[in-house]
């Protein structure tokens, strides 16, 4: 049996392979970076490695699986409260929350976290209002530079995912089980225990799941918070002991953890199937609730928008106030910006134009081939950004040792190192890590349209390349603009890969954000966090209109 | 005159073992108005799909206007069938006008020629005045005009229709069946037209084929056949 049979293209890709044959490349090209660090974390260790095994390995486990596992459940509890809150209660402002209690995703972690240190610090806002009004504090009340701070940070500014999946299900789907539930006698906490709770499980652990990839690919926080981590790990190896090799093996490691926890789960889920085959509900009418219950909840979710929102932009508002003319107004910070939305720009035109090509594949193939393909593209998300950037880094590398012939062919003054140094292996990076975004916005354009419109014109002669330009690509077009803009806001927010894979002396908006806070310059850190901040809010804005959410 | 012949096709989708078609043959005149009646689920949309090339058949083979488009190593890719197809919900393409609409299919065509082209179809299918407007636009009955337009444009050797009435109304599904018959039978088309509605294939069709039922379905059907002609 030849290979194409295997792949059972149908009638309508047999002829128009090329389309195939250029998604299975560019799923390679995806994959063989995340390969490149199996592959070396196979190969034998070097002496570093008996060291960073005794005194770095075990000190940064644990603390990585209790982070996880902290703000992993944390950020459950919290978005999934707030969204049953919202979804099944009706109270004052309950509409404005309805996609408010999402603005946090709006802001990176990072920026939260020195914002919020420098807040709670002896010379901070909160400790200076304490003091004036004459109450002595205990230090250590405000260490937030610690575990349970960093869950904090964590938990507060990524809970909008639980949220928003949360939110989308219930309202969606949940109305019937509610109500059959109430008509057969429960309520108040045996409803939400009894029915809400488990089906939404599989919202919950949806939401939970891109929590926990955040958290583990996550650097600028637990760098500046001082919590070992395996990333902090990676990063040390790396420049600390320039020990390449034991970076790219502790990656491996990384990898083959995150791939087993991913197995475990897909393994456990399918013995719930049920509570996904249900399909489609009825939407869910909130309840009013009335005098001291309603403004329970009104200030609940205040509090929480306050936290989370409100007061860190407040605060950079005022820092960026006092900066904003030795930080804006110099040239280099022009060339910030440009450099920001050059790289992004780039790269999101790579992604969405190999998303394109390969969602329409994907559609057009019937079977395993499909799914697989698919599955491969996105892998990148499920990936630590620094993993990625390891990966990408020693192929580069590769590539100029096998082109090293044909750079001393160009004349003898030309570096042995070309690709590696240059702009093409941050934006190779990005499209790895950020290719779910871009595909998965395809995916829904083509899956809204459907078969019938692309048949339609094949049987009115026209051939599949022409069918995509004629038909598909000018219906999809809203889906591809709207994914478009959450991956370039995606890769404008993004801090280890950009940190690890820029060519020298390249700075973005969040590498200098970050470079300000780690020299404890944070005012001057304001003005390119909140310039991030408010790119960010142009996607939650458009995550909300593409959603649907602004409706009802 | 033979005009489209189907041997021993058999097919099943990826992924399952029991065929929706097996053995099945058929032969059509040119000019000539078959009706497939069947239950959902008989595969007689099914029968469209292998027709048209959108749907690949395990074994048989199939030939239309003298030339075998599947069978024997050969297939031909839906474009390069010359089949046209008028789809359950129309498929009229929503960012292109009725004038666009049909003239898609004409590419191959000289400009002047395409234009006057798309003016001839707008005549038969009676559409004059509405050139401009957009699918949406359009009434039920009249969406279901243009999809029959756009499917006649090109002039294919074979037009094929799913089930072309379920959109519409019972009161101008009557209409409609007159006319269809009429336009069809001007511009002497052969047409393969699936349906679960007896009333439609009595109306248009020539002849019926019934596919997945029992015998006494099959006496009814033949007896309503006679009567017709």
């Amino acid at each position: 049996m030849s290979l194409r049979d295997k792949f059972r293209l149908t009638g309508i890709a047999k002829h128009h392979q090329g389309w195939a044959w250029i998604s299975l490349l560019s799923a390679a090209i995806i994959l063989l970076p995340i390969l490149s660090v199996f592959w070396h974390g196979l190969r034998p260790a070097n002496e570093n490695w008996a060291h960073i095994r005794r005194y770095m390995l075990w000190d940064c486990v644990l603390p990585t699986v209790w982070l996880t596992l902290g703000t992993g459940a944390a950020a459950a509890v919290l978005g999934g409260a707030l969204a049953w809150l919202v979804a099944a209660c009706d109270f004052p402002l309950r509409r404005l929350f309805r996609w408010a209690l999402a603005l946090p995703l709006a802001i990176p972690p990072y920026i939260a976290a020195y914002t919020y240190s420098n807040m709670l610090s002896y010379t901070g806002i909160v400790q200076q209002t304490l003091r004036s009004a004459g109450v002595r504090v205990n230090q250590a009340w405000f260490d937030i530079m610690s575990m349970p701070g960093a869950v904090f940070i964590f938990t507060m500014f990524l809970y909008p995912y639980v949220f928003l999946i949360v939110r989308a299900f219930l309202e969606k789907s949940g109305g019937g089980y509610v109500e059959n539930a109430r008509l057969l006698g429960r309520k108040g906490a045996s409803l939400f225990f009894r029915v809400v709770l488990p089906i939404s499980r599989p919202a919950l652990a949806g939401g939970a799941t891109l929590v926990v990839y955040e958290t583990l690919s996550d650097y600028g926080v637990v760098n500046y918070f001082g919590i070992r981590t395996l990333t902090t790990a990676i990063f040390k190896t790396w420049f600390g002991l320039y020990d390449i090799e034991s970076a790219t093996r502790l990656g491996a490691l990384f990898l083959a953890g995150i791939v087993g926890v991913v197995v475990l789960e897909r393994l456990l889920r399918r013995r719930r199937r049920y509570s996904e085959t249900t399909g489609r509900g009825s939407p869910l009418k909130p309840v009013r609730l009335r005098g001291a219950k309603a403004a329970l909840a009104t200030a609940a979710c205040l509090a929480v928008l306050a936290v989370a929102f409100v007061i860190p932009v407040a605060q950079l508002v005022e820092w960026a106030g006092w900066t904003f003319e030795s930080v804006a107004a110099r040239s280099d910070f022009r060339r910030l910006a440009g450099n920001t939305v050059k790289a992004s720009l780039i790269a999101t035109a790579v992604i969405m134009v190999v998303s394109v090509i390969a969602a329409n594949t994907v559609r057009m193939t019937r079977g395993g081939f499909g799914a697989a393909l698919a599955r491969l593209l996105t892998a990148g998300y499920s990936v630590p950004g620094p993993i990625i950037a390891i990966g990408v880094l020693s192929l580069f590398i590769a590539l100029d040792r096998l082109l090293a012939q044909l750079y001393a062919g160009l004349g003898p003054g030309t570096a042995p190192l070309v690709l590696s140094l240059s702009l093409a292996m941050l934006i190779a990076g990005y499209a790895v890590r950020f290719m779910a975004t871009g595909y998965s916005a395809a995916e829904a354009g083509f899956e809204r349209i459907g078969m019938k419109y692309a048949e339609a014109s094949r049987t009115l002669g026209a051939g599949l390349t022409r069918t995509f330009f004629a038909v598909d690509l000018p219906m999809i077009r809203g889906s591809l603009l709207g994914g478009a803009a959450l991956t370039f806001v995606e890769i404008v927010k993004e801090l280890p890969l950009t940190l690890l894979l820029r060519p020298f002396n390249f700075d973005t908006l969040a590498t200098k954000a970050y470079q300000y806070a780690g020299d404890e310059r944070i005012y001057q850190a304001a003005v390119p966090s909140l310039l991030i901040i408010g790119i960010g809010l142009a996607s939650v804005f458009l995550f909300h209109q593409m959603a649907g959410g602004g409706r009802k | 005159m033979t005009h489209v012949v189907v041997e021993q096709i058999t097919f099943n989708y990826p992924g399952t073992r029991t065929p929706v078609i097996r053995g099945m043959s058929l032969v059509m005149d040119k000019s000539e108005i078959v009706g497939v009646l069947g239950r959902s689920g008989s595969g007689k949309s099914t029968l469209l799909r292998l027709l048209a090339g959108l749907e690949t058949p395990a074994a048989g083979r199939i030939a239309i206007g003298g030339r075998t488009v599947f069978g024997g190593g050969v297939f031909v890719p839906p474009e390069a069938r010359g089949v046209g197809m008028v789809f359950q919900d129309y498929a009229l393409f929503p960012h292109l006008t009725v004038a666009r609409n049909i003239a898609f299919g004409l590419h191959r065509l000289p400009r002047a020629k395409r234009a006057e082209r798309v003016r001839q179809m707008l005549d038969l299918a009676r559409l004059e005045g509405l050139a401009d407007r957009y699918p949406h636009e359009l009434s039920g009955g009249q969406q279901q005009r243009v999809a029959l337009a756009r499917a006649l444009a090109p002039g294919p050797e074979l037009l094929l229709m799913d089930e072309p009435f379920s959109n519409l109304d019972a009161e101008l599904r009557a209409a409609i069946r007159e006319e269809l018959r009429g336009i069809l039978k001007r511009s002497g088309t052969t047409c393969l037209l699936v349906t679960h509605d007896r009333q439609d294939v009595s109306a248009i069709c020539d002849r019926t084929i019934l596919i997945g039922g029992d015998a006494a379905e099959e006496a009814a059907i033949a007896l309503a056949g006679a009567a017709h002609r």
